[in-house]
């Protein structure tokens, strides 16, 4: 009896942990775990092979606090003539063709109460792969940062930028 | 240091599994060998108990078993130490990092030593023995740690630029994760081994006293850090960064909890029933457990560090970039096609409309107007409605004009 | 018009396109791609400014909607416009309130045999309404249009479309119809228009009656005007009423005469001057005899006072005189006002300081009369279709009984923005899109045009006025210049500017355009006949007591009263948010032995209502107040003569019940308690702090964030609390909370009365201290001092203990009890520059914040530093005083250095050594 007792004691204390566990790793993927992308982009074609800057589509990267989804024109003005056959530009050219916008899936997203610029930061200087990684590289983009408050402090220490709590968090 | 080719990294991250697993084996039994031999020798002294005097000296008879080991140890880590420096190349790993490591591995190894020549001694006595020890097995555990941040640390590439500036950040919750998890694994590892050894012995009624003692101590050690492990596990995946994590991530620490459950049941049957469990399935249980801890980090790294081979190409690359020698005109030519063939293709025909305008209505313009056309190539302007705007393609001045050299020569020709 | 000139037309106006808000589940935790790229110019993720004009009161001020990614999220007043010049009234704010109202109609309904209401389609909408044209033509029954004023194009395509279709145009309806007022002017001069008042030239204002700060015709446009006219030394300001406003409450004087005995004033202010023989003796002879010691039995002021008014108005160089609001608004409210035309004839100011010229475009108002016709006519049972927006049946007075009498025409047609209960009089309903949803034009005021663009695109299924009235008449089959009313205006704006006109209209978002002077001559004869058949009546015998029905600030004549805002913020006066009240004076309560929230009982006639007591120190003993808005089911009679509402009960009853009332009372005291939080002018020393130190000294390097508020300017009319609110997302909580002191506001206004019931208003927010209790006593460190002065509240860090609010001397923190949540689609007014706060924060001003990071954003892409002015909090840019200036104190140039450093200078509590960075300049 006393030995069944504690047996059972050491497996609800480790099936506590499975279940833990367990939750964390459902947390993960329901919210923390990004889907699919609606189209299959190849940074690694357009930023790597071709070399396009990052602001021939991500127009607003010098002027706004966001960087700006390329518009679905944007996509066609080349793809009209190029790659058409291709079953990704085909699912491009219906989705423009049908006036709808693309729900792109959100890889880099900072909290609400957080102020960021990305224009700031481009004209201080900081190059994309800093925070992006080598996205030239990348055949789908990954998140390859944390983009948590303490790296941003570490780089802000780094370079004299503002630490004020208001510079960022609003 | 010369670069190895990118084929061999395979290779290199098939060693790093092994020869972390086997240091942290390793590692593991020597920490919680010294660790339990300083408890069994602190008691020996306040009891007066030779039995206890006679475990202590098997136990490290044991751990320590002799100096040439030792140095293989000391080697083993150095190897280790330089495999993650080839493979992920983070750029904290500078020579003072990895002096100061090796350094102090190396002076722990030795203050080990000489404690386990001073408990060899006839008469050890007074706290000599126990701070030399204690000293050795601190060191050691200081090293881990270090090592263990470091481990965390490989994971955060985005704090390596700023490490240099503020060495604080090298300390994480993560890497006291690794090191609490370091140490739940080295107290069930040492505490099987001694129940193996148990188990091995001929005739196990006839086991020396003290080896029954130090069996029994072993199991008691055992469970305990199998108790711990899970605690130890559900930390380590709190603390490690979102970037590292993956449905494997999960799914093997799952599998550790699962065998992890099964030891203490074999271990709580072992130590309340007598023999029943031989230390053979234990033993392998908590390698095993080992094993999926160390493929979990390794697979952890290459989640975050998928670029890691590409770092690894970049570098051999500009390794092997030979300075060009003058180009003459016919070069600049040939150069001039290459980089027309590879980046304006895409869009352009000399012919036809593709993105961009057919080349032979607008080159014209350019006729004996090189540096114009240089200068367009470099920075463009939208200048027809009817096409959608040229990006900068980011050409270098010698490429710029390369391409505008060849573009008006191909124009002369036709 | 051609087409290539509508294109370009379009250029000229659309310098931004609307994007469609995205705002849909889908795109939560996405990116959203656009189809084609927006407009040069329109920055995804930052704020876009466009033009539009205020419709929340006829005033017209000009707005500038600030728009993030398809929303509206905050209205401004717009600077340069002539009427409000960057200033907006607490409506103007709520505006948006409006907008995204939960109550919005969202599309076209009509009312099913069971009385339900069925959505339909536009297209079924406008065939009904063209059918029921139809059949009441056949039928002999006339159909209607009423309105509420309207201008510009809209008025001019109302007019067509009424040909057009045989329909009737009723007068426009107001209940602020200014009628006594413009009837008196179109006696008098042949003029049955608002002049526009010129306080900012006079050197001496004597308003009687006429609540300018409130309600009376342009409420901003006059503070702006008496911001101005007080920095001119000379200046003067008497304002004579029975009652207590808030205008009353700002001027220089305020005198209080009997209920009713303004023409007896004006009669002897006429005759004291005559002497001068301006005005036809005529003339003179048809004005009542008014001795001085008569004068003074009958108005209860002093001989000597009214002695010296007459001679302060005889000596003065640029003497005004305004009449209107509860002056006009009474059975002698005619009389009062060709008398005090009459006067301002005598006293020469007609034609510069009441300019006729720039008349405010009352011309096609009509009174109550017409109303009452109305009824008429639908008891009658002639008529057929009625298209009529809601107001007429939210706000016309009870006796009318138009809300049953209306049931009797063939066919209702309603053009609401809400569906309240106004609106649910109506078998049709047609949702009308707000202001900045809609193309439009407005000229609030000869001279001027104000300009009205969707700034967002229409949130529900409906359409300006403009756009059904054409619609009805495309579908009648009459052609039309123009397919849409956007076609219509551009068309109209063709014809009458040219291509620099239409640029400046469309860039300023108005456009000012020369006035024709106006001849003025005075019709002695028709004025005689008029005066003579008004008697003085003898108010003296009215019983007292007398109700006094005043307009409120805060609902303007009930047309706002349905905003949450407005209810929020609390009556500047009596402070009270929710609810309805009866203010009496605190002899009156002493009397009766009442105190504040005490139940009175208030009967005329067989008419009663139950109201608790709001005590209002400097109210006159014979006189009771209450919000006329709050009350339309009074029994409010209608001047026969001019067609004006009055708005006072005499001889009332009153009867104290034994309960009290929950009414949610914001100020602690209506006294400072000898604190000197206002301090007297004459009592100038600052008393010296403590020299001990108990704190850190702060650096700052740059920038040292200091704000100072003029208390000479502020009119306490609450515009800039209203702005606040709107800008920095803090929560409307409702009564409850509001009962259990758990507002949320950011910053307030304080009304103090002094001894002799003189109120004087102060701004009260976070004073930003340099040495300020709230931050030591952090544990957490949310609360802390940044290297700008800020007095920093970190959300993140807050774990909600209080002990900042606790140790705070000035009572400004603000504690979230709840996790407030916005009724959809209110949410949609949020300022994404800005978190929202969960329950259990604490949070408080942040002298705006998200303004200076955008400042200093635009500084830094143009390397220089923030210059002065260019941070502009949300309070001092809604002031429309401009009492609040905001600055860098480290920069000796800027206005709030120089403020700062005023004689008149002081901080609140300066003697506890908090250090404020709040500067307040004391009147005088």
């Amino acid at each position: 009896m006393y030995r069944l007792l504690l047996n059972l004691g050491i497996v609800g204390y480790f099936g506590l942990f499975l279940l833990v566990t367990g939750g964390l790793a459902a947390y993960w993927a329901i919210y923390q775990q990004t889907a699919e992308q609606p189209i299959a982009f190849p940074h690694r074609v357009h930023a790597g092979q071709l070399q396009l800057p990052c602001n021939f589509c991500h127009r607003y990267v010098e002027q706004a606090r966001q960087a700006g989804i390329p518009s679905l024109s944007r996509c066609m003005d080349c793809h009209r003539s190029i790659a058409t056959e291709r079953s990704e530009i085909k699912k491009l050219t219906r989705y423009f063709e049908a006036g709808q916008p693309v729900y792109w899936e959100r890889l880099h997203q900072l909290p609400d109460f957080i102020y960021f610029s990305h224009k700031r930061h481009i004209k201080g200087e900081i190059p994309c792969a800093a925070c992006h990684g080598e996205v030239t590289r990348m055949e789908v983009v990954r998140r390859v940062r944390s983009l948590e408050m303490g790296w941003c402090l570490a780089c802000h220490r780094e370079r004299g930028a503002a630490t004020d709590c208001t510079t960022c968090h609003k | 240091m010369p670069l190895l080719p990118p084929e061999y990294l395979p290779l290199f991250k098939a060693w790093l599994v092994v020869g972390q697993l086997l240091q942290l084996l390793w590692a593991a039994v020597m920490v919680g060998g010294v660790l339990l031999s300083l408890f069994v020798f602190l008691q020996a002294q306040r009891y007066r108990d030779p039995l206890r005097l006679r475990s202590a000296r098997d136990l490290l008879a044991r751990v320590l078993a002799n100096k040439l080991l030792g140095l293989l140890f000391w080697l083993l880590a150095a190897l280790n130490l330089f495999a993650v420096h080839w493979v992920y190349r983070p750029p904290f790993f500078t020579p003072p990092f990895w002096m100061a490591m090796l350094v102090l591995l190396a002076v722990a190894l030795l203050l080990l030593f000489l404690y386990r020549q001073l408990i060899d001694r006839q008469q050890p006595g007074g706290v000599v023995p126990l701070a030399v020890g204690a000293a050795g097995l601190g060191l050691l555990l200081g090293v881990l740690s270090l090592l263990a941040c470091g481990g965390a640390a490989l994971l955060k590439p985005e704090y390596w630029p700023h490490l240099q500036h503020n060495p604080l950040l090298f300390l994480s919750w993560n890497g006291l994760a690794r090191f609490l998890l370091v140490l739940c694994l080295a107290l069930p590892l040492t505490g099987t081994l001694l129940l193996l050894r148990a188990d091995l012995a001929a005739r196990p009624k006839q086991l020396p006293d003290y080896q029954h003692y130090l069996s029994r101590r072993g199991g008691v050690l055992a469970l305990l850090g199998g108790l711990l492990l899970p605690a130890g596990l559900v930390f380590d995946l709190l603390t490690l960064p979102l970037i590292a994590r993956s449905l494997v991530g999960f799914l093997l620490p799952m599998v550790s909890l699962s065998l992890a459950l099964l030891l203490c049941l074999g271990l709580c049957r072992r130590l309340l029933e007598g023999q029943s469990p031989r230390g053979e399935p234990l033993l392998a249980a908590v390698v095993f457990i080992c094993l999926l801890i160390g493929l979990g980090d390794f697979l952890a790294r290459e989640q975050v560090l998928a670029d890691g081979s590409a770092i690894w190409q970049q570098a051999y690359a500009a390794d092997q970039i030979a300075p060009e020698s003058a180009a003459p005109d016919q070069q600049l030519l040939v150069r001039g096609e290459q980089i027309f063939q590879s980046r304006c293709t895409l869009c352009h025909r000399f012919d036809s409309r593709l993105v961009g305008p057919p080349l032979g209505e607008v080159l014209p313009n350019y006729r004996g107007r090189s540096e114009a056309l240089q200068q367009f190539i470099r920075q463009p302007v939208k200048r027809n409605p009817d096409y959608p705007e040229m990006p900068n393609l980011g050409l270098q001045q010698d490429e710029a004009a390369a391409v505008a050299a060849y573009l008006l020569e191909r124009l002369k020709q036709n | 018009m051609e087409r290539r000139d509508f294109l370009q037309l379009l250029g000229i106006f659309s310098g931004a396109a609307i994007l469609p808000g995205c705002g849909d589940k889908r795109s939560a935790g996405k990116l959203v791609s656009y189809l084609v790229p927006p407009d040069e110019g329109v920055l995804p993720g930052e704020a876009l400014y466009l033009p539009s004009t205020c419709g929340e009161c006829p005033a017209g001020c000009g707005l500038t909607v600030r728009v993030r990614e398809g929303r509206a999220v905050k209205l401004e007043g717009r600077p340069g416009h002539p009427i409000n010049d960057g200033g907006l009234c607490m409506r103007g704010q709520a505006a948006l309130w409006r907008l995204y109202h939960p109550k919005r109609l969202q599309r076209p309904m009509l009312r099913d045999a069971e009385g339900q209401y069925q959505p339909i389609s536009w297209d079924e909408a406008l065939s009904l309404v063209v059918e029921g044209l139809r059949q009441a033509r056949q039928q002999g029954r006339a159909n209607l249009l009423l309105s509420g004023r309207t201008t510009g194009t809209l008025a001019e395509l109302q007019r067509r479309f009424c040909r057009q279709l045989e329909v009737e145009q009723l007068p426009q309806f107001e209940i602020f119809s200014h009628a006594a007022l413009r009837r008196a002017y179109g006696t008098l001069f042949g003029q049955a228009e608002l002049p526009h008042y010129r306080i900012d030239r006079a050197d001496l204002l004597l308003s009687l009656g006429a609540d300018l700060f409130e309600t009376f015709v342009s409420p901003v446009d006059y503070a702006r005007q008496f911001s101005r006219a007080i920095k001119q030394d000379d200046f003067q300001w008497i304002h004579v009423e029975p009652h207590y406003s808030l205008t009353g409450a700002n001027a220089s004087e305020r005198l209080v005469l009997s209920p009713g005995s303004e023409a007896a004033l004006l009669s002897f202010l006429l005759r004291w001057n005559d002497s001068k023989g301006r005005l036809p003796t005529q003339l003179m002879a048809a004005v009542p005899a008014a001795s001085a010691t008569e004068t003074a039995r009958i108005t209860g002021l002093p001989q000597e006072r009214l002695e010296q008014l007459a001679e302060q108005l005889r000596l003065a160089e640029r003497p005004l005189l305004i009449v209107g609001g509860i002056a006009t608004a009474q059975a002698q409210g005619l009389q009062v006002a060709l008398l005090a035309g009459l006067l301002q004839q005598q006293l020469g100011m007609v034609g510069e300081l009441v300019d006729f010229a720039r008349a405010e475009g009352y011309g096609s108002v009509g009174s109550l009369h017409d109303l009452e016709r109305l009824a008429e006519r639908l008891e009658q049972d002639r008529v057929g279709v009625l298209i009529s927006d809601a107001a007429p049946l939210a706000q016309a007075p009870g006796t009318l009984e138009l809300k049953r009498k209306i049931k009797r025409a063939g066919l209702r047609v309603g053009l609401c923005e809400l569906f309240d209960d106004a609106a649910q009089q109506f078998d049709l309903l047609l949702p009308i899109s707000h202001p900045i949803e809609s193309w439009g034009d407005a000229a609030p005021r000869r001279g001027l045009l104000s300009l009205l663009k969707p700034a967002i695109a229409p949130l529900y299924d409906s359409r300006s006025a403009g756009e059904v009235l054409l619609g009805i008449m495309h579908r009648s089959g009459k052609e039309e210049p123009g397919q849409t009313y956007q076609e219509y205006l551009f068309n109209a704006w063709h014809r009458r500017f040219d291509q620099q006109q239409l640029r400046q209209f469309s860039e300023q978002g108005f456009l000012t355009l020369p006035v024709a002077a106006v001849p003025l001559r005075l019709k002695a004869e028709p004025a005689a006949r008029q005066l003579a058949v008004e008697e003085v009546a003898e108010v003296v015998s009215a019983a007292a007591p007398h109700l006094i029905l005043t307009p409120s600030i805060r609902s303007f004549d009930g047309r706002s009263s349905d905003l949450p805002l407005l209810s929020e913020l609390p009556d500047p006066l009596s402070s009270v948010s929710y609810g309805r009240w009866l203010s009496i004076a605190p002899a009156t309560a002493q009397q009766l032995q009442l105190q504040d929230r005490d139940l009175l009982r208030v009967s005329v006639g067989n008419w009663s209502a139950e109201l608790p007591v709001r005590l209002q120190p400097g109210l006159a003993a014979s006189v009771l107040m209450v919000q006329g808005d709050l009350l339309s089911e009074a029994p409010l009679p209608i001047d026969s003569r001019s067609g004006e509402l009055i708005r006072r009960l005499d001889g009332v009853r009153l009867e104290k019940l034994g309960d009290a009332a929950e009414l949610p009372i914001l100020s602690g005291s209506s006294s400072q308690q000898g604190r000197g939080l206002i301090p007297d002018p004459v009592h100038t020393e600052e008393p010296s702090p403590d020299e001990t130190r108990f704190y850190r000294a702060h650096p700052h390097k740059d920038y040292r964030w200091a704000m100072a508020i003029n208390l000479e300017l502020c009119i306490g009319c609450g515009a800039c609390a209203a702005a606040c609110y709107a800008e920095n997302n803090v929560p409307v909580v409702g009564r409850q909370d509001h009962l259990q002191g758990r507002e949320m506001s950011w910053l307030r206004i304080e009304p103090f009365y002094d001894d002799a019931g003189r109120a004087s208003f102060i701004p009260m927010l976070c004073q930003h201290c340099h040495n300020a209790p709230c931050e030591p006593v952090c544990p957490v460190y949310a609360a802390y001092h940044n290297a700008e002065g800020l007095n920093v509240q970190v959300y993140q860090r807050c774990v909600g203990t209080r002990y900042c609010s606790n140790n705070c001397p000035y009572k400004v923190r603000r504690f979230n009890w709840w996790q407030h949540r916005w009724q959809a689609p209110l949410e949609q007014m949020h300022n994404p520059d800005l978190s929202l706060r969960d329950r259990g924060i604490m949070e408080k001003c942040t002298f705006c914040v998200q303004r200076i990071r955008q400042a200093r954003d635009r500084a830094q892409d143009e390397q220089r530093p923030i210059e002065d002015g260019e941070v502009l909090t949300a309070c001092g840019q809604s002031c429309p005083t401009g009492a609040i200036v905001f600055g860098n104190l480290l920069d000796e140039s800027s206005t709030v250095y120089r403020l700062a450093h005023s004689k008149r200078a002081y901080r609140v509590f300066a003697d506890l050594g908090t250090e404020p960075s709040i500067y307040y300049l004391r009147k005088g």
